[in-house]
C-alpha cells in the first residue's frame, strides 16, 4: 500500500516554503530527519500522508517550490521502501 | 538620556524587540536549517519568516535571494569581493562610507580595479556628465542610498535606472535608507542593508538581497545544514553566502521590528524622522555662528543633520551635549570621502545629530537650547 511521500529539499529554505504551501493546501505533512536510506543532503524532509505523489509534484510546481526529489513509501515484509518519483 | 545618534544605531528598538531576543536565548536556543526536533524547527521558522518580512518591505517575491550578515560593512564586502574581477572599472558617489570605499581601495591595489566618481554640486547630480560616465561602460556601480554624515538622499532608483540602460550592475547601499524610504529589489541588483538601523532591530544583523541576474561567489564557505554531504558550497541562494550558525537571536528580534515597520508603514515613519529633522535644521538656522551642512530641504534628506561653529570647535559641542546626557556623534562618521566633499574634512568633520522615530519635538528642542545656551 501506497500511504506517504517523503519530499526532499537542497536546503532549509526550501522546505519551509514547501510547509507554508502545504499549509494552505491543507495537506497532512511533518517535517521528519531525512530517512539515511535516499538521501543525505539536507538534515530534514517533508513526509506526507499522501498517495498520491503526482499531485504533491503538481502542487510543488505550481508553487515553484525548490524540492530536490520526491519519494513514495511502501512497506514491504515489515520494511520500508523508497521508490523515487519520475 | 535623549538619543540623537540613530544613523549610528536606532534607540530604543521597536517594541518587543528585546522580548523575542530574550525568549529565543531562554525558551528556544537551537540551531537552524540542522535538524528537525521541535525547537530547531522553531528556529529554522525564525529566519524563513525574516526573510519573508524583508522581501516584503523590498516588494520581491524572491525571498530565497536575500542573505543574512552581520551588519552592512559584511554585505558589501560579500558583494563586492564576491563580483569584481581584476582590472574592473568601478563608479561611485562622493558620498561614500568607509564601508563602501575601504573595500574599494583595498581592491585598487589588489585587484588593479579603476575607480570613478559621480559628479555632485550642491546636492544636484551632474547628470551629462553622469551619461557620459556610463557611456564608458564601468563595470560595476556602487553607491549609498543616503549619506551617513548630513542625510543627503541620492535620487538613487533614478541613477539605478540610468545606469540599467547602459546595463551596468547597480549595488546599493541601502545602510540609512531602508525603513523609512523605499528601495525595491527591482531596481537593483543588490542591496546591502542594516538590520540595526533604521529596520529597528538588534545589533549584528543586516543583510544582502541578490537579483537573479547577478552571480557571486562565496567569500565564507562552510557548513550550511544543506546538501551536507559534499565538501564544495551549495551554489544555491540563500545558502552560497550564509556559512556557519547565524546570529539567531538577533534575527528573532529582527523579525518582531520588521513587522512593526511594515505595521507603523514607512511613510509614517519617514514623516516623524523629517518632521524632526526639519524642526531642528529651523532651530540651527536662527543660531548665530552655526554652519549647516546638510540639505534644507526634506526632498534631499533622510534625517540627518550635520553642522559645525564658527565659536566652537565641534569637540566642545559633543561635549557639553554628553554633559547634558544627550547623545550626538562628532569627527569623520567614518565617512572620509563624505566629508571631502562637503569641504569639513580639514577641520576634522561636523557634529552629527540624527534622531530616530521615537524621538519628540522636546528631544530636539533640549539640543536647540543647548546650542542658544552655549552661545550666551
Amino acid at each position: 500500500m501506497n500511504l506517504q511521500i517523503v519530499i526532499t529539499f537542497s536546503g532549509t529554505h526550501a522546505a519551509m516554503a514547501a510547509e507554508d504551501i502545504f499549509k494552505e493546501q491543507k495537506l497532512d505533512f511533518e517535517l521528519i530527519p531525512t530517512p539515511r536510506e535516499i538521501s543525505a543532503e539536507c538534515g530534514f524532509a517533508l513526509l506526507v500522508r499522501n498517495s498520491d505523489s503526482n499531485q504533491i509534484k503538481l502542487i510543488c510546481d505550481q508553487n515553484s517550490l525548490r524540492f530536490s526529489d520526491i519519494y513514495r513509501i511502501y512497506y514491504n515484509n515489515g520494511g520500508k521502501v523508497y521508490e523515487k518519483s519520475d | 538620556m535623549i538619543y540623537l545618534d540613530n544613523a549610528a544605531t536606532s534607540f530604543p528598538k521597536a517594541p518587543g524587540v528585546a522580548d523575542a531576543v530574550s525568549r529565543f536565548i531562554t525558551d528556544i536556543g537551537a540551531n537552524a536549517g540542522r535538524s528537525s526536533y521541535s525547537t530547531a524547527r522553531k528556529s529554522s521558522r525564525i529566519i524563513y519568516q525574516t526573510r519573508k518580512l524583508l522581501a516584503k518591505l523590498l516588494n520581491t517575491d524572491n525571498s530565497s535571494n536575500i542573505c543574512f550578515t552581520m551588519n552592512t560593512t559584511q554585505a558589501l564586502n560579500i558583494a563586492l569581493k564576491g563580483f569584481v574581477k581584476p582590472g574592473f572599472k568601478i563608479l561611485t558617489s562622493p558620498y561614500e562610507h568607509n564601508s563602501v570605499m575601504r573595500p574599494l581601495r583595498q581592491l585598487e591595489s589588489q585587484m588593479n580595479i579603476s575607480l570613478d566618481f559621480i559628479k555632485i554640486n550642491n546636492y544636484e547630480i551632474d547628470w551629462q556628465h553622469l551619461k557620459d560616465q556610463l557611456e564608458q561602460k564601468p563595470d560595476l556601480l556602487i553607491f549609498t542610498a543616503a549619506s551617513n554624515v548630513n542625510g543627503y538622499l541620492l535620487p538613487y532608483n533614478k541613477i539605478a535606472s540610468m545606469a540599467h540602460k547602459y546595463d551596468i550592475p547597480v549595488i546599493l547601499d541601502a545602510a540609512q535608507a531602508l525603513g523609512s524610504n523605499p528601495v525595491e529589489a527591482k531596481d537593483f541588483d543588490i542591496i546591502c542593508f542594516p538590520g540595526h538601523k533604521g529596520l529597528l532591530g538588534p545589533m549584528g544583523t543586516g543583510g544582502l538581497y541578490v537579483s537573479d541576474s547577478i552571480s557571486l561567489q562565496s567569500l565564507m564557505p562552510g557548513g550550511t545544514g544543506s546538501r551536507s554531504s559534499s565538501e564544495y558550497q551549495p551554489d544555491e541562494m540563500p545558502d552560497l553566502l550564509e556559512s556557519g550558525t547565524p546570529n539567531l537571536p538577533g534575527l528573532a528580534g529582527l523579525q518582531v521590528s520588521l513587522q512593526y515597520i511594515l505595521d507603523t508603514g514607512i511613510e509614517t515613519i519617514a514623516a516623524r524622522k523629517l518632521q524632526l529633522t526639519s524642526q531642528f535644521l529651523q532651530e540651527l538656522a536662527e543660531i548665530e555662528g552655526i554652519i549647516i551642512h546638510s540639505p534644507i530641504s526634506p526632498y534631499l534628506q533622510a534625517g540627518v543633520v550635520s553642522f559645525t561653529s564658527l565659536r566652537y570647535s565641534i569637540s566642545d559641542i559633543a561635549w557639553e551635549f554628553d554633559k547634558a546626557d544627550i547623545a550626538c556623534r562628532m569627527g569623520m562618521h567614518c565617512a572620509p570621502a563624505a566629508h571631502k566633499q562637503l569641504g569639513t574634512y580639514e577641520q576634522g568633520g561636523t557634529l552629527r545629530l540624527s534622531p530616530g522615530y521615537f524621538n519628540t519635538p522636546a528631544d530636539i528642542d533640549s539640543a536647540a537650547k543647548l546650542l542658544k545656551g552655549m552661545n550666551k
